[in-house]
């Protein structure tokens, strides 16, 4: 065996031979499964737990044909049987929707829709365990004496939580008068008509201004002005907002005399599943969010990688340093062997971990029968990039190594270092949505950051032309020739070197001493 | 007087090496010459260039200038697996055990792996009384036993050369002895040491042939007999019987100084007067215990040549010597 792979042996079983090793390996995907699964059920989707009232203004004094005002409407909505109600009815909604679709297409596909629309019925609306109470304000309230209560008081003890303002316009619309400003009427030419309860159009062709031919007007609703205490969840204030424009919405359909249940279905779009078709079959389609997280996958596994093993080989190079046990090693192998055999080593440790994790991602995705996103010439791609990065680092991070007597020493020419590999993390998002444009394409060829570049584009829906993976690797390859070469200087002088730290420039002095 | 016999080979051969450092020059036109099976002993103050000329010989650094034979090779890159090197700057993986690091770095060096190994290890462990640490870490041994794993990490490949850069530095006196034994040892087997020091009284008991440089220069490159024969003594030792008399060894004339040395007056002689008249004219001036030739020591010769070249005082360069020694008795 010769002494390269010695070295390199010893490098690899000694690193990953340590309780530090395994732990730190394994703590990655722990932590990443504990995101999935734990922490979402440990944050708690809820809103504070809020007690105190909502103060309800309503100028639009529409009264239902049960004597019920908007108000009214409102506080039973927002009420814990109000809230069930809704939820019943959306249920049963879907229910009926479902059946109507299982007797018509039977089957599977019928039931999973059932199930789809069920699932969106059911989600739960938070913040119901707070305690509110809807108050009416009488119309010739003093607005900005009451707006002053939403800074007194407590939200969890009575206080006023919000203030609602209802337009005059909330449930009957204003009239606005459609045809162009003309010269010779007043400034006002496009004046707002007011309807009464009869919702009956005043008649605009009778103006003196306008051509015989009739112009419909334009119907303007108007909402609702929302004054809140600072800081309220919007947790808590969203379902309200929902409640109230619903009820907005109810009220309105009543004063136009529509069949509240039939607009909502005249609305309804279902958006339709995407199938995509390839050589091998039909499949459902990702998103190209889904393509984001596999770019982001793809980048995730190639930097910790790269990056472990680039820690660990400078570790273990200020540790021989440190240890004094360089000269020793150099009186058995050249430092060109020494530097050799480690960098291999680590590539090894690197290549471990990349392996641990490509494994665990891949059975994951095949358990939610995702595997088809990834190709097996992305993976091909990854290997060749994942040599390029890890050469890269590994040589900066032997002549860091090298250079310094402990690992404190390290930091200053380390920092550099890592600015250069967060780059690609800034360009993420911007690589990864247009991966063809000229910007990435440029940043594709620059090493270091090229291999990680070049993975964030693969992943993205856009391929990218072979000649471009052709010359980002080929300028790789020279760049971690020149990077080795430099790096082997760096090491021979560095090795020896104890006292004070070198900084970036001797580095670079020494690269070009002979 | 450089002995060169018959069917002795040249170990080391150096010829006008200098090597540069920025703008201090470390050696400086080396020549040197190391017999096969010889102990030479390596020898001048901290920082004289001891080391760098030694990383020379073990191609861990390059010379500037100039030729360098090791073993009959052109550089110790071809003959490093001959060669076992003790470098001043040593350690141990502080991580591994004491056996695998002893088998790493034995492979390290060619060496085949196996239970031939294995044995040689134990029994050499066995040797220095570290039998029982094969098992533990290196971090747990102390200092002194490291030293030791580090010496055996040297032979256990059995080498031609032996290269020992400050070997006794942070020894107490009986694994000094031990050390030294072990030495003498290989040096029996026909193994050819080169010795590093700057603790002159060091070399000089072990060594038959000195190499003192200063400055990046050789100054001496003699055996201890050559040099001895060279430096014929200039000062005689007085054990006195009445310390009263010290005043009157310095009016005898042609002595140029009187000074007293562990107990015992020492007059150094100016060039007209030779150690056997002296002698006699001291015997009648005072009452003396003993009269003897001063033998010069290594340091005395090192002071001589120095003193002539530098111009510093002989006090300054032996508190320099000495200072050196105590820094190293207080580590």
């Amino acid at each position: 065996m010769s002494k390269t792979l010695q070295v390199a042996v010893r490098e690899f079983v000694s690193t990953v031979s340590t309780k530090g090793f395994v732990i730190g390996t394994l703590v990655f995907p722990a932590l990443m499964i504990a995101a999935i699964m734990v922490i979402p059920k440990l944050l708690t989707n809820e809103s504070p737990t809020y007690v105190g009232k909502v103060a309800v203004l309503d100028r639009s004094g529409w009264v239902g044909e049960d004597e019920r005002t908007l108000t009214d409407l409102f506080r039973h909505a927002t009420s814990k049987e109000g809230r069930a109600e809704k939820k019943a009815r959306e249920d049963e909604r879907a229910r009926q929707i479902a059946g109507a679709k299982a007797r018509e297409f039977g089957g599977e596909q019928a039931g999973q829709m059932a199930e789809d629309m069920t699932d969106q019925a059911t989600e739960q609306i938070p913040g119901d365990e707070s305690e509110v109470e809807i108050v009416v304000l009488p119309a010739d309230i003093d607005l900005e004496a009451e707006k002053d209560r939403l800074w007194e008081g407590s939200a969890f003890e009575g206080g006023l939580l919000a203030l609602i303002v209802i337009d005059e316009h909330a449930v009957t619309p204003a009239l606005l008068d459609p045809s162009p400003p003309d010269d010779s009427d007043s400034d006002e030419a496009a004046i707002e008509q007011e309807t009464t309860d009869d919702v009956e159009p005043k008649d605009l062709a009778s103006g003196d201004t306008v051509s015989e031919e009739k112009v419909s007007p334009i119907l303007v609703y108007g909402a609702y002005e929302s004054f809140v205490r600072a800081k309220l969840d919007d947790r808590f204030q969203n379902p309200l907002k929902s409640d109230l424009h619903d009820v907005i919405r109810q009220a309105r359909f009543a004063a136009a005399g529509y069949d509240r249940d039939r607009v909502e279905a005249i609305r309804q779009v279902s958006p339709p599943k995407t199938v995509e078709v390839t050589a091998e079959g039909e499949r459902g389609r990702a998103g190209s969010d889904t393509n984001i997280l596999v770019a982001m996958g793809f980048m995730m596994l190639l930097w910790i990688s790269v990056m472990s093993g680039g820690q660990y080989l400078m570790t273990t190079v200020i540790t021989e340093k440190s240890n004094r046990v360089m000269e020793v090693l150099l009186s058995a192998v050249s430092p060109k062997q020494l530097m050799t055999g480690k960098i291999l080593g680590q590539m090894c440790v690197a290549l471990s971990i990349l392996g641990v994790y490509l494994t665990i991602g891949l059975v994951a995705l095949d358990q939610f029968n995702l595997l088809y996103l990834i190709e097996k010439s992305d993976l091909a791609l990854m290997a060749i990039y994942f040599f390029l990065a890890f050469f890269f680092l590994a040589t900066a991070m032997a002549a860091i190594g090298s250079a310094v007597t402990e690992i404190m020493e390290a930091n200053a020419l380390f920092t550099p270092v890592v600015m250069v590999l967060i780059i690609p993390w800034l360009l993420f998002v911007p690589l990864s949505q247009n991966p063809n444009s000229m910007f990435a394409t440029i940043i594709g060829m620059i090493p270091p950051i090229s291999p990680f570049a070049m993975v964030i584009r693969e992943a993205g829906t856009d391929p990218i032309p072979v000649w471009q993976h052709v010359v980002a690797i080929g300028v790789g390859i020279i760049a971690v020739y020149g990077a080795i070469w430099a790096t082997a200087k760096i090491f021979r002088i560095g090795v020896l070197m104890y006292g004070k730290p070198p900084n970036l420039r001797t580095l670079v002095k020494w690269v070009w001493m002979a | 007087m450089g002995l060169v016999e018959v069917g002795l080979s040249d170990a080391i051969i150096i010829e006008g090496v200098t090597k540069t450092f920025g703008e201090k020059t470390a050696v400086d036109n080396l020549d040197l010459r190391v017999e096969e099976g010889a102990l030479y002993g390596f020898i001048g103050p901290n920082g004289a260039g001891k080391t760098t000329t030694i990383r020379m010989i073990m191609s861990i650094i390059f010379p500037d200038s100039g030729r360098l034979s090791v073993l009959g090779k052109a550089s110790a890159v071809e003959s490093k697996d001959q060669i076992g090197y003790l470098p001043e700057e040593r350690g141990v993986y502080r991580k591994m055990k004491v056996g695998s690091f002893l088998e790493y770095i034995a492979r390290l060096k060619g060496h085949d792996s196996g239970s031939a190994l294995k044995k040689k290890i134990h029994d050499w462990l066995e040797r220095v009384d570290l039998g029982a640490e094969e098992k533990k870490r290196c971090e747990e041994l102390s200092k002194g036993m490291q030293q030791k794993v580090q010496f055996i990490a040297c032979v256990l490949h059995g080498p031609e050369l032996l290269i020992l850069d400050e070997p006794f530095s942070g020894l107490d006196p009986v694994n000094m002895r031990l050390m030294r034994d072990l030495f003498l040892e290989q040096h029996a087997d026909g193994v050819s040491i080169i010795f590093s020091t700057h603790v002159m009284h060091q070399a000089e008991q072990l060594c038959d042939h000195i190499v003192m440089i200063n400055n990046g220069k050789k100054v001496l490159d003699d055996t201890l007999d050559g040099i001895r024969a060279r430096y014929a003594p200039r000062a005689l030792q007085v054990d006195l019987l009445d310390n009263d008399h010290f005043a009157n060894l310095g009016q005898i004339n042609g002595v140029r100084e009187v000074e007293r040395i562990d107990g015992m007056a020492v007059v150094h002689l100016g060039d007209s007067l030779e150690a056997q008249d002296a002698m006699r004219e001291i015997a009648s001036a005072v009452s003396a215990r003993r009269i003897e030739l001063r033998q010069p020591t290594l340091e005395d010769v090192f002071i001589d040549m120095v003193q002539s070249e530098s111009g510093k005082s002989e006090s300054a360069i032996r508190a320099e010597l000495r200072g050196a020694e105590a820094a190293e008795v207080a580590s």
